[in-house]
């Protein structure tokens, strides 16, 4: 399953004409193919006449803003859509995430953080398509790119196979069964270890934060793996809340 | 109807069937009382007629006796042409007179006299004249015959009356030019209602002693009284008419002469009283004491010198002295309210008012300008709020447009650096570009870090941001903590040493925020601790307090006071050659703060110890 990266179409849209020529230079140097606009409706026009498969959207644009352009896209069509945003307030996010963007980078970004979101998306659209497809029976858990498989003992990210130590694989099995349910330290310790922690759940956090750094994309700001400070960890199951619902 | 009660025809025709009908009521009902006297309604016409015509001739006989004794000669002539017959007989049986002729007769009565004399009278069954004995017979036939017929008419104008009074009351002030929307008023509502009464009553008088003086016959004494009545009935009307409009128009009490009169009097006392007031207040404070002193001197003197004279002046001193204490009472209450809002004001509740409705001259004066205080220091503590987050609102913005050049320069870094490790191994190599690049990197990764923090700064120390409170296990915190940060404490070969009771310490906190909170501490332990050195992290619950307590060797001398590392923009060292923003304390202070909890620095030596201290929550 080797992917022809040449083959893809990505529109950059930023009403800042020197990142788009940067974050071209980029994506152009891993393969792909790149479409530049600098407001909205002139991306909504790139659009309509080319075959796109990924949407690199500013947000704060002349003409007609991100959340706009983003808002009339997802009315037609149902390619990813990365928004890049100067704003890094949890609200911003959120509205963006509930409007139909599937990720989000916030400016300053990391080019290298960047690529492999964009990497990430590409795949899921390409080949893995959205959804949840939780089998409990076949031991396949699926939760937003992460996927785990109990008999064969694979975890896989975006297709990418992630090797993972045992006790790693344990306790995402054990958050991956019960997504979006917050499980203190404590109790992860009992049920990985089958045994009680007696001030040992420390260990938890270390393992926790090896994880993270093999799933995520960005550690310091985890999609999937998420810590809840005073509670415990959870792995986040609606990742990309409503984006299904607007696609058509 | 309504139209036809409107219209003045109307109203006139309704004036004068009620006259009317009150008139045939008035004789019907006399008519009535009559009959009734008279017993028609209870006996036949024949005995109706016995009984009248009987008593007649018990009269005649009597006259006749009286005559005889009197005048005897003149008794021959008295009922020659009369219907009335009579025998007039001493007791022995000698006639004395009789014009009797042996007629057929209906009723005979005998009456006898000083038990000498004896009159018989007969009535006969035909009268040949015209006297009043006829009359009365064709009165009797006429009342019997219509004994009935004049109840029914006088129940019947009775109603006709009530009905076409009430209808002249409904219509009164209504006119149809606007379909009895409004009510209109006459020449005579301008008089006011009281005044009308009396000149209502002057007339009634003036009629009454009129009545008195026409009365000196039976008939006079009729007539003048039936148009006594009359008039009595027609001012009746008006005057009760005029009532009803004024019920209607509201003004029945209001425009009373005597309310106006005492309006203006109440306008008047007020307006002296307040030229008086004004007066006083003119009056400076001091002179004011002064003078009130000198009056209550002088006031008791002169009820002393009274009680002297007379035992009953003692309770006026009494009075005297009441209203002395009562207005001295006035004054410490009125005082004791200027305290109590001086005092709410210099503990800083701007929103406390002095009512200063119940006050006078110089306290009122005084209770305003406590009131105006507050509200200038309230405008001016609403501005400085405003001020406060328009600077927020700056930052953020400012902040945001400085990240789009920032990812830029980021950007094209990174391109150069790459452009320059293409160059290596070539002659073109140059180290000095990739310092400099590498310089530049680092750089703008620090600015991106200070535009970040800078914002949250911002939100955190003005309050702008979202705090929700959760019950927060710090045992599961501080392992958390430990997770993430073990492994670089290492690598910056410091020790990380954890102590925390067995039992969970719960606070309420939100774990987002706390955990902001650890992180630019754990960062900045990271940044200043002397490697090779023991930090402790210690969790107490203490006295129902948590405290979470870090402690580390710092790796500069802490030449500054604990209170300025919290400053803004505050480094530990002074030469700011090292990474970081200098806002991680101040931020981690503002964050501790908006949770509910303390946030105190220690410094000794080079020992520094941070104390993070929240109310502990029961574990349930």
């Amino acid at each position: 399953m080797e992917v022809v990266v040449a083959m893809y179409n990505i529109l950059v849209c930023d009403d800042e004409r020197d990142i788009v020529s940067a974050l071209k230079i980029y994506l152009t140097a891993e393969g792909y193919t790149v479409y530049e606009a600098y407001d909205g409706k002139t991306a909504l026009d790139v659009l309509s006449k080319n075959d796109i498969h990924l949407v690199l959207l500013d947000i704060m644009m002349p003409k007609m803003d991100g959340i706009t352009a983003l808002t009339k896209l997802r009315e037609e069509y149902n390619v990813p859509v990365i928004l890049l945003t100067a704003k890094s307030e949890d609200t911003d996010k959120i509205l963006g995430l509930n409007i139909g963007a599937d990720d989000y980078v916030t400016k300053p970004f990391n080019p290298v953080e960047l690529l492999a979101r964009v990497r990430s998306q590409l795949r899921r659209y390409m080949k893995l398509g959205g959804g949840n497809k939780n089998n409990a029976a076949d031991g396949v858990f699926v939760v937003g790119g992460i996927e785990l498989n109990d008999r064969t003992k694979e975890v896989f990210r975006d297709g990418d196979p992630v090797s993972l130590t045992p006790t790693e694989f344990d306790i995402l099995r054990l958050l991956m069964t019960r997504p979006g349910e917050v499980l203190s330290p404590k109790e992860i310790y009992r049920r990985v270890w089958g045994d009680e922690p007696y001030g040992a759940e420390g260990t938890v956090a270390v393992h926790i934060r090896h994880l993270r750094e093999k799933l995520e994309i960005n550690p310091a700001e985890p999609r999937y793996l998420k810590v809840v400070w005073a509670q415990g960890y959870k792995i986040e199951n609606n990742i990309y809340p409503d984006s299904a619902k607007n696609v058509k | 109807m309504k139209k036809f009660m409107y219209s003045r025809g109307g109203k006139a025709f309704l004036v004068i069937l009620c006259v009317l009908t009150m008139i045939t009521s008035v004789l019907s009902f006399i008519a009535c009382y009559f009959l009734y006297d008279n017993d028609f309604y209870m006996l036949s016409k024949n005995e109706i007629r016995e009984r009248i015509m009987k008593s007649y001739a018990i009269d005649y006989c009597r006259d006749i006796y009286e005559t005889y004794k009197h005048d005897p000669v003149s008794l021959d002539f008295g009922y020659n042409y009369s219907n009335f017959y009579y025998t007039l007989t001493k007791k022995d049986g000698e006639v004395i007179a009789s014009n009797y002729n042996g007629e057929a007769t209906s009723y005979t009565v005998t009456v006898q006299f000083n038990n000498k004399y004896i009159v018989k009278g007969y009535i006969p069954a035909d009268f040949k004249y015209k006297d009043e004995l006829a009359t009365a017979d064709f009165w009797i036939n006429v009342g019997y015959q219509w004994r009935w017929a004049v109840v029914t008419i006088g129940i019947i104008s009775v109603i006709i009356n009530i009905f076409s009074y009430s209808l002249l009351i409904a219509g009164a002030g209504r006119h149809n030019d606007d379909g009895g929307e409004t009510v209109h008023t006459g020449i005579i509502e301008r008089i006011p209602f009281d005044i009308l009464s009396c000149l209502v009553a002057l007339v009634l008088v003036v009629l009454v002693d009129m009545l008195d003086r026409y009365s000196y016959g039976v008939e006079e004494a009729i007539i003048s009284f039936g148009a006594f009545s009359f008039f009595l009935y027609i001012i009746f009307i008006g005057y009760t008419t005029t009532f009803a409009i004024r019920i209607k128009n509201h003004t029945l009490i209001s425009e009373l002469f005597i309310i106006r009169l005492c309006r203006k009097l109440l306008a008047l006392i007020k307006a002296t009283g307040k030229l008086i007031m004004k007066f006083v207040e003119g009056i400076p404070i001091y002179w004011k004491i002064i003078l009130t002193t000198l009056l209550i001197g002088i006031l008791n003197s002169f009820i002393m010198i009274l009680v002297y004279a007379s035992a009953a002046a003692l309770l006026l001193y009494m009075l005297f002295w009441c209203a002395v204490i009562l207005a001295v009472c006035y004054i410490a209450s009125v005082l004791k309210k200027l305290q109590i809002a001086g005092e709410r004001l210099a503990a800083g509740d701007l929103t406390y008012h002095v009512d200063t409705s119940r006050m006078i001259w110089d306290f009122k004066r005084h209770g305003e300008n406590l009131n105006s205080i507050s509200a200038g220091m309230s405008r001016a503590v609403d501005e400085r709020v405003k001020s406060e987050r328009f600077k927020t609102e700056l930052i953020t913005n400012v902040s945001h447009d400085i990240k789009t050049p920032l990812t830029s320069i980021i950007n094209y870094i990174d391109l150069l650096g790459k452009e320059e490790e293409k160059l290596r191994g070539t002659p073109c190599e140059n180290t000095k570009i990739r310092e400099y690049t590498q310089v530049i990197a680092r750089q703008s990764a620090r600015l991106k870090k200070l535009t970040e923090d800078l914002i949250e700064a911002s939100k955190a120390s003005t309050g702008n941001i979202t705090v929700t409170l959760e019950k927060s296990d710090l045992n599961v915190l501080l392992s958390q903590a430990m997770g993430e940060y073990g492994e670089r404490f290492e690598n910056y070969g410091l020790d990380m040493i954890v102590r925390m009771p067995n039992e969970p310490v719960y606070i309420m906190a939100d774990g987002r925020h706390l955990f902001r909170v650890f992180d630019n501490l754990m960062n900045n332990i990271i940044k200043y601790a002397m490697p090779g050195t023991r930090v402790y992290l210690t969790l107490e619950n203490k006295d129902g307090r948590a405290l979470i307590i870090f402690r580390n060797i710092s790796k500069y001398a802490l030449d500054l006071a604990p209170d300025e590392l919290t400053e803004r923009f505050v480094r530990g060292d002074l030469s700011r050659n090292s990474e970081g923003s200098g806002l991680g304390l101040s931020i981690a202070k503002s964050l501790t703060e908006l949770q509910g909890g303390q946030f105190k620095i220690d410094t000794d030596a080079d020992l520094f110890k941070v104390t993070l201290s929240f109310p502990v929550i029961s574990g349930e």
